[in-house]
């Protein structure tokens, strides 16, 4: 049974079976959906959903095989956490130290091994609305003019969905610079897209826009994505809210002088302005090769990226994401997902690297009244299988869906996302 | 020409004309990178280089997925450009580059995407020409962290399960006049082996190795190809991570990175003396960002490493670091908005 009201598969098909020819099922499920919701209150206010692209290994990060002969355990040891018992990759010292505010699936899996965001992203290979566009439908928050959804770094192939474009994020590729663009402004001809090539442009672009706005009434009558972007272009609170050179160098040091940490920083930022729900995407490379955590040896030989590049980021900036969201008593109302689209191959290949895995893999689930410190299932002595408690996407967005306290059946483009899913008990308590 | 008689150009594992080549390489490498400036207890001097610098890296900034290499040539004040852009090939990536003493030759490792092995590519610097490669090339097999000794004539690098080695990732070095590989009795385990880095003289190794009895982690080791067998480093390895060794060209200065208590951030670059025992970070080097990847200058005088800082220029940059004044050195155009790294540093051929 799903974990949400309004759908029961095997009811359905009970009712089906009864002979009740003339209910479609999209006026079966319309009608269960509008019965009303009596799912749990919501724990969590917003989301943070952060997509690292290229699939990371878990036995560098989350789920180390100390154990297990070398071309399986590979090049790095393991390191304490600040849960006893719990071990980490060595390359990330900073999460092992707040391994108590977060959660782990360590026997997260699916069967798709092709680059794909479709089943963590979705739920499954059959619907095309990603977990964060559903829950900002569904929660249509954006408090103080700040957008519901935001969507920070790479576009990826799916969004939306069948919800259409209306729901879309604003997108914005890079908040370290240069690249950032918010897709309304183009909709109004007051500015000039090719003024706002750059951050700084950006931000006078939007001050002037605002004294404008304030001196005419001009702007009246445009429709609603116009006036979705005249909100976002004169508001104070969205100005601030996006420009990183309000907060102390030292403390965007903390996060990372890079894409990703960057753009945790920005998303902490956006959610204590008012945001609903943030993803980030971990940057890709742009003519389709090396994608994030892709280590296949192909760029560089062997793992050398993730002890350079990709760990240490992630490390920095997820751990400084996770202590802003804690010192500022935000955690407890934020649900932050870190996950893959998969893990990598359990042995390491002929070229040192580490080829695609879904059938295990780790995800990292913070906030939102999720039990801090707690592992949720284990992989097998290799990392290749699920030994214990077996989850899949489905039943992450079912837990994503309960924790914020919203209901997919409300809406049949959604129900399919967790039309096999179950809450994880262990993180909804 | 000092120390070349009784060089053998073999051509077992280059080509008889590449051999030819690398001897006469060898020879002006030998010459080129002697110590020039060495007055300080430390290896340290006072005053400013009297030659230019030439600085080795690789960076993303033209093609996003493939690392290309450049050459920076800096006059060891504060001022420099970017003199030349390695030959490459489409998606290939180039990394690691490592300079003889004269910065005359640069050795790195390049990958083809796909499965294909990676490649020890030797780059003449001044000839702008690439050299025909060591005939292990053709063994399939992952290699990479190739490092010269100053003169050229030594080659180490790291093999991930190569055959006949005792497992994981394993040191090689490769005497390219000899054309035939070294032995180091008691330097790989079964453990792993890395990210290995030749004193300019050729007599010590430092690697990187998880292998039991390490103080935690990854720690550093240095082998000493006379005594064979690695020697003590006292107060360089911690319960935390050291990684990156860098080694002065007589191999009494260490520097490495280690994301040990006490420092300013993540990962710092230190500096071993192991005549006087003393283990510090350089003033004014680290921030509260990652340090990674320090690598000296042949008088020990200049270390260049890699940084990731909200004041730098894109997201990985490489810095350059004045031991003897004890302050960064401005690099103006060598970083870009993209990612820069895996820099080597030597003197202007």
């Amino acid at each position: 049974m799903s974990s949400f009201p309004g759908f029961h598969r095997r009811e359905f098909l009970r009712i089906g079976s009864a002979g009740f020819a003339g209910l479609s099922l999209a006026s079966l499920l319309r009608a269960e959906g509008a019965a009303g919701p009596d799912y749990k209150p919501a724990r969590a206010k917003a989301l943070i959903f952060i997509y690292l692209a290229g699939g990371p290994s878990h036995h560098e990060t989350f789920d180390p095989k100390p154990l297990a002969p070398m071309r399986i355990r590979g090049p790095w040891g393991t390191i304490a956490t600040s849960v006893p018992g719990t071990l980490f990759g060595e390359m990330l010292p900073q999460l092992a130290e707040q391994a108590e505010r977060f959660a782990l699936l360590r026997a997260l899996n699916h069967t798709n091994g092709l680059h794909n965001p479709w089943p963590v992203m979705t739920g499954n290979m059959q619907q095309r609305t990603t977990l964060p566009a559903a829950v900002s439908f569904l929660k249509r928050e954006g408090q103080n003019d700040l957008p519901a959804f935001v969507n920070l770094g790479p576009k990826l192939s799916i969004g939306t969905g069948a919800l259409g474009p209306s729901y879309e994020p604003l997108e914005i590729a890079d908040p370290t610079r240069a690249h950032l663009s918010l897709a309304d402004f183009r909709l109004t001809q007051d500015v000039d897209p090719d003024r706002l090539d750059d951050r700084e442009t950006l931000l006078r672009s939007i001050d002037q826009l605002r004294r404008r706005a304030d001196l005419t009434a001009s702007l009246k009558g445009h429709d609603q994505m116009h006036q979705r972007a005249l909100s976002l272009l004169t508001s104070n609170r969205v100005r601030d809210a996006f420009d990183l050179a309000q907060e102390p160098e030292v403390r965007r040091d903390r996060f990372g002088a890079n894409s990703f940490g960057q753009s945790c920083l920005l998303a902490r930022r956006l959610i204590e302005a008012g945001t609903g729900c943030v993803q980030i995407n971990w940057y890709n490379r742009e003519d389709g090769f090396a994608v994030g955590w892709d280590v296949h040896g192909d760029d560089q030989t062997g793992l050398v990226r993730m002890e350079q590049q990709l760990c240490p980021r992630f490390d920095q900036g997820m751990s400084a994401l996770l202590d802003d969201l804690h010192e500022r008593g935000m955690l407890d109302s934020t649900l932050v997902i870190a996950t893959g689209e998969f893990g990598r191959t359990p042995r390491i290949s002929r070229l040192g690297g580490r080829d695609h895995w879904p059938y295990c893999f780790s995800a990292l689930v913070a906030g939102g009244g999720v039990p801090g410190g707690r592992v949720v299932g284990s992989s097998d002595a290799q990392g290749a299988y699920p030994a214990d408690r077996p989850v899949t996407p489905a039943d992450l967005a079912a837990t994503t869906f309960e924790l914020l306290g919203v209901n997919p059946n409300q809406d049949d483009r959604l129900r399919s996302m967790v039309f096999e899913g179950h809450a994880i008990e262990e993180l909804c308590g | 020409m000092k120390n070349c008689a009784g060089k053998r150009a073999s051509g077992a594992f280059f080509s008889p004309a590449a051999a030819a080549l690398a001897l006469t390489l060898a020879c002006q490498a030998e010459l080129g990178g002697q110590p020039s400036a060495v007055t300080a207890a430390d290896g340290a001097s006072t005053g400013v280089s009297a030659r230019p610098l030439s600085i080795v890296f690789s960076s993303l900034r033209q093609r996003s997925a493939f690392a290309s290499l450049y050459l920076y040539r800096h006059d060891g004040a504060g001022d420099g450009k970017i003199v030349a852009e390695f030959p490459t090939t489409f998606e290939r990536g180039d990394t690691h580059p490592s300079l003889t003493g004269d910065g005359a030759f640069c050795l790195y490792t390049s990958k083809q995407v796909g499965g294909f092995s990676p490649q020890l590519v030797l780059f003449d610097v001044a000839g702008r020409q690439t050299l025909p490669g060591p005939t292990f090339n053709a063994q399939f097999g992952a290699r990479t962290e190739a490092s010269l000794s100053g003169r050229g004539d030594l080659l180490a690098f790291c093999v991930w399960d190569a055959p006949g080695q005792p497992g994981g990732w394993d040191v090689m070095l490769y005497d390219r006049a000899a054309a035939s590989f070294v032995d180091l009795p008691g330097l790989n385990s079964a453990d792993n082996e890395r990210e290995v880095t030749i004193s300019g003289e050729g007599r010590f190794l430092a690697f990187v190795s998880d292998r039991p009895g390490s103080l935690g982690l990854s720690d550093i080791y240095l082998y000493d190809r006379d005594a064979k067998q690695c020697v003590p480093l006292p107060g360089v390895n911690s319960p935390h991570r050291e990684l990156n060794p860098a080694l002065s060209h007589d191999g009494r200065l260490l520097a490495f990175v280690s994301d040990r208590p006490g420092g300013r951030g993540g990962k710092d670059v230190y500096v071993a003396d192991r005549q006087t025992g003393e283990v510090v970070a350089p003033a004014g080097l680290n921030s509260s960002a990652h340090e990674q990847t320090p690598t000296f200058s042949p008088d020990g005088l200049f270390l260049a490493f890699v940084t990731e800082r909200v004041s730098g220029a894109g997201e990985r940059d490489v810095y350059l670091y004045d031991r003897s004044r004890g302050q960064l050195l401005a690099t103006p155009g060598l970083n870009s908005a993209a990612e820069d790294f895996d820099p080597a540093i030597s003197w202007a051929p």
